[in-house]
């Protein structure tokens, strides 16, 4: 079983290895001089001179992809061409803020989506199940920025409930930073202002990222406890008399979920790029946003570690799943110690 | 005897508590009392740095220069009180006006005038285009004189210091970065301590820096230039630039000035809300097509000026860009020097016909058709390419257009041969003076860049160029400016489309906004890039906003 695992993550740690080789190239064979876009058409050479000799841009790329190694080995992902400070402190200040709205948008989907599953399963072909299966549709044809537009002029322009730009108010005093979300951080330092505040400003684009996985998982749950509630086990429950909750619950659900969770997994570790527009549309800053501009401005020693960090969170989002799937589905379990 | 003392306790809790009642009271700002602007990100705070839309935006309202710009495109006396130039060009000295305080509450000397200078001109990013090879040496005379010595003589030296922005030696000599020595003794000069503060003298201070995000300025109460009650007691420039955001934001008045870049069915759309006017004003910047003057075909002049004929105008302002007016000529119509008593060329089919008769290319057009590029970054320009092709098509001329985002077409100007036939592009003068647009547009000096894709190299136009630059005497300098104009219209190595009209919509209900009101009158001005945003001199009503 361990062996199993740690032939797993060598894997992934393979997958990492070439991804950063991947996107290094690629950051720097794209056509634009970074040194010249970041300072400008109007710059002397020579100043652009001195930013190439900066950035390394003047050595081969093979010793270039070796000193960006031997940096980020030491936590050093090398500078921003955009805010002119480290990458590392700039992952600092955004990735908390994605990070704050992926999970909340990850709460949704999972219990969102999950519970309207089992609804339209167990209410199939009712009215409810109708409904439910309306609103899948929808969050699955139309993309997450999309939302956060109609969302934006539902609650921003029609109803004014929510605010919607930046991640605090103006006057609301930033938290101390802990994590760097802002809501965890209000909770740990007593500032229910804070918190209050900083949740209203998640809440339109959190949901506007969530519907297209909730969607999606709503509508692999319902057609995997339909399906499985045609199976033999199931029937013979019923002929037993266990009471239907019981069955629903502890026989149907936990089968039924394997496809659901391999999905979720995936979508949630999507989120991360899909809240690029979301963040545009709502100015906030974090990795997303912060990530895309990278790629426009070609900010090349940003566009490495954004990437990088995103190929980390699939792999350890893959690994999660890995976990939990596991643990569902004990033939996997028992393969691994075959294994 | 308690009574005495508790009678004496009390009246000292009762003074304490006014005192502090007074210095709150003295502290409190109205913060409703604000003007929230959008620009495009990132924006840069550093005088050395910045040089974009909105750093300058930034730049305006947190520092001082030595003077500052009138509408009609003069200066007047600023943080210099008057200035001396000898008599050969050389030599300028600037007399600092006195109890001028910076943000930390010091006193602006000439030195932190020489400091700031220097600092631009080492560092070589931001403005320090406008002053690399200009300027020799720069020397604090004495506490309120400083002396500036030129390479060469240089007319609109004065004028260009708009963009010399002022920071306080000691603070950011106190905020190096010593652990590099990319300038040596002086480490990093203080560039990431500038990132999220400032060491200005400026009506405003930087109260809050989000990276991404936002920067907020507050009123500097010590500000030498005074305020009026009204003023704004903050400034917030964001990056919320999405129309849907920045249309929302000002309908819940969460918002008072847009940004130049929405699209017009934004501004239509905020026209119609209550209290919301959308303004629209000249703002020194044109857009050309650039002809490569050194590639078949439009090496032929007769073959340029045949499609200078047969480009259709009136329909690029009419119907693509909106409120924008008709080139004069290379240089914008408002920009102090522009000579808008010159001819150019206008539509006339019949014209463009007898020019490309007298072209060597007229009998085999097929072998020669015109590679055309234009920028990715403005969408509206590829209705403009479209249009030129198809007046072209009138002529019998095959134009095969590119779409390439701006960096690739940087890339193509560094050589004849990569630069295409002809680039749609947008110009903007380096300083608010006619030669700032000649000097970057057509001598030799910026063949190989995105500014001159025409390789004009012409040395007896270089030659004018700065002799004119030379020329002390505005007057004189100007006549010889009108006289450049002319021969670059006789060249015809550009054509000259549109001066572009800056559109923005703010709040009139609550918001006095200087430059809204120059255009309400109709008066014609040329603010440089930024000014136009200056907070100090706008109005904020708060108890007027409806919700």
């Amino acid at each position: 079983m361990v062996w199993f695992w740690l032939k797993k993550v060598s894997t992934y740690l393979l997958v990492l290895v070439g991804l950063s080789i991947l996107i290094f190239i690629i950051a720097r064979v794209v056509p634009g001089d970074p040194a010249r876009l970041a300072l400008g058409p109007r710059t002397p050479e020579e100043t652009v001179q001195r930013l190439r000799q900066e950035m390394n841009l003047d050595k081969p790329i093979y010793l270039q992809y070796v000193l960006w190694v031997e940096g980020v080995l030491h936590g050093d992902f090398g500078k921003s061409l955009m805010t002119r400070r480290s990458v590392s402190e700039d992952i600092r200040e955004f990735l908390p803020a994605t990070l704050e709205m992926v999970m909340i948008s990850a709460l949704l989907m999972i219990v969102g989506g999950i519970t309207l599953g089992i609804l339209s399963a167990k209410f199939s072909d009712t009215w409810l199940d109708g409904v439910i299966r309306i609103i899948s549709y929808l969050g699955i044809v139309a993309p997450a920025f999309v939302w956060a537009i109609i969302f934006m002029f539902v609650f921003g322009y029609l109803l004014p409930i929510f605010p919607i730009t930046g991640r605090l108010s103006y006057g609301i005093i930033e938290p101390k930073f802990i994590t760097g979300m802002y809501t965890i951080d209000g909770l740990l330092s007593g500032s229910l202002n804070t918190v209050k505040d900083a949740f209203m400003h998640l809440v339109i684009p959190a949901f506007s990222l969530c519907l297209g996985g909730l969607a999606q998982a709503a509508r692999i749950t319902r057609s995997s406890m339909t399906d499985n509630m045609t199976k033999d086990y199931i029937s013979a429950q019923k002929a037993y008399g266990i009471p239907e909750r019981i069955i629903l619950f502890r026989f149907l659900l936990k089968p039924s979920l394997i496809p659901t969770i391999s999905v979720l997994g995936l979508d949630i570790a999507a989120l991360f790029g899909n809240a690029f527009l979301v963040e545009l549309i709502f100015n906030f800053s974090g990795l997303s946003k912060y990530g895309i501009q990278a790629m426009l401005n070609k900010d090349i020693n940003v566009i490495s570690a954004v990437v990088m960090i995103l190929g980390l969170v699939f792999i350890s989002v893959n690994i999660v799943i890995d976990i939990i799937v596991a643990f569902l589905d004990p033939r996997i379990r028992l393969m691994g110690r075959s294994a | 005897m308690l009574s005495k003392i508790r009678k004496a306790m009390i009246l000292v809790m009762i003074l304490g508590i006014l005192v502090i009642g007074a210095t709150a009271a003295a502290q409190t700002k109205d913060e409703n009392s604000i003007i929230r602007m959008t620009e495009d990100w990132p924006t840069y705070c550093d005088p050395a740095v910045g040089s974009d839309f909105s750093d300058t935006i930034a730049l305006v309202n947190l520092h001082d220069t030595l003077v500052f710009p009138n509408p009609d495109g003069s200066v007047r006396p600023q943080v210099a009180t008057k200035w001396d130039i000898s008599e050969d060009g050389l030599t300028y000295k600037f007399y600092i006006r006195k109890g001028v305080k910076f943000h930390s509450g010091n006193e602006l000397t000439a030195e932190d005038v020489a400091f700031s200078m220097n600092r631009l001109l080492t560092i070589g990013e931001g403005y320090a285009y406008l002053y690399k090879g200009v300027i020799e040496s720069v020397t604090a005379l004495d506490r309120y004189t400083v002396e500036i010595k030129l390479n060469n003589k240089f007319g609109p030296f004065v004028s260009s210091l708009i963009r010399m922005f002022i920071v306080e030696k000691q603070v950011v000599m106190a905020n190096i970065d010593k652990t590099t020595d990319i300038y040596g003794e002086f480490g990093d000069y203080g560039k990431q301590w500038l990132l999220t503060n400032d060491a200005g003298s400026g009506p405003y201070k930087l109260k809050d820096v989000k990276m991404e995000e936002y920067i907020l300025g507050e009123k500097f109460d010590d500000y030498w230039g005074g305020w009026d009650k009204d003023a704004p007691e903050y400034f917030k420039l964001s990056g919320a630039c999405e129309p849907t955001t920045v249309r929302t934001a000002i309908f819940r008045q969460e918002q008072e000035i847009t940004d130049e870049m929405q699209p017009m069915e934004n501004y239509e759309a905020m026209a119609k809300i209550e209290g919301v006017e959308v303004v629209s004003y000249i703002n020194g910047n044109n857009l050309n097509i650039t002809l490569n003057t050194k590639k078949p075909p439009t090496d032929d002049i007769h073959f340029r000026k045949a499609l200078a004929y047969v480009i259709d105008y009136e329909v690029v302002v009419n119907n693509i860009f909106l409120y924008s007016k008709i080139s004069n000529g290379p240089v914008t119509a408002n920009l102090p020097g522009a000579d808008n008593s010159l001819k150019l060329y206008k539509k006339d089919l019949e014209k463009a016909k007898e020019e490309l008769k007298l072209s060597k290319y007229y009998n085999n057009l097929k072998d020669y058709p015109i590679r055309m590029t234009w920028c990715a970054e403005v969408p509206d320009e590829e209705k403009i390419a479209l249009l030129f092709q198809a007046n072209c098509a009138e002529l019998g001329i095959n134009v095969e257009i590119t779409k390439k985002p701006f960096g690739a077409m940087i890339a193509d100007a560094q050589t004849v041969d990569t630069t295409p036939n002809a680039s749609i592009v947008f110009v903007a003068p380096s300083y608010i003076e006619a030669g700032g647009m000649l000097k970057t547009r057509y001598h030799s000096i910026s063949t190989g860049t995105w500014e001159q894709m025409e390789w004009v190299q012409d040395s007896e136009l270089d030659a004018q160029i700065e002799d004119a630059l030379a020329t002390i005497d505005k007057a004189e300098r100007f006549k010889k400016y009108s006289e450049i104009q002319k021969k670059i219209i006789d060249l015809c190595p550009t054509i000259w489309l549109f001066d572009q009209a800056e559109r923005r919509a703010y709040q009139a209900s609550y918001v006095y906004w200087p430059t809204a009101e120059m255009v309400k009158k109709g008066q014609i001005f040329i603010n440089p890039m930024g000014y136009n945003n200056y907070v100090h001199d706008m109005k904020v009503f708060p108890e007027k906003r409806s919700k």
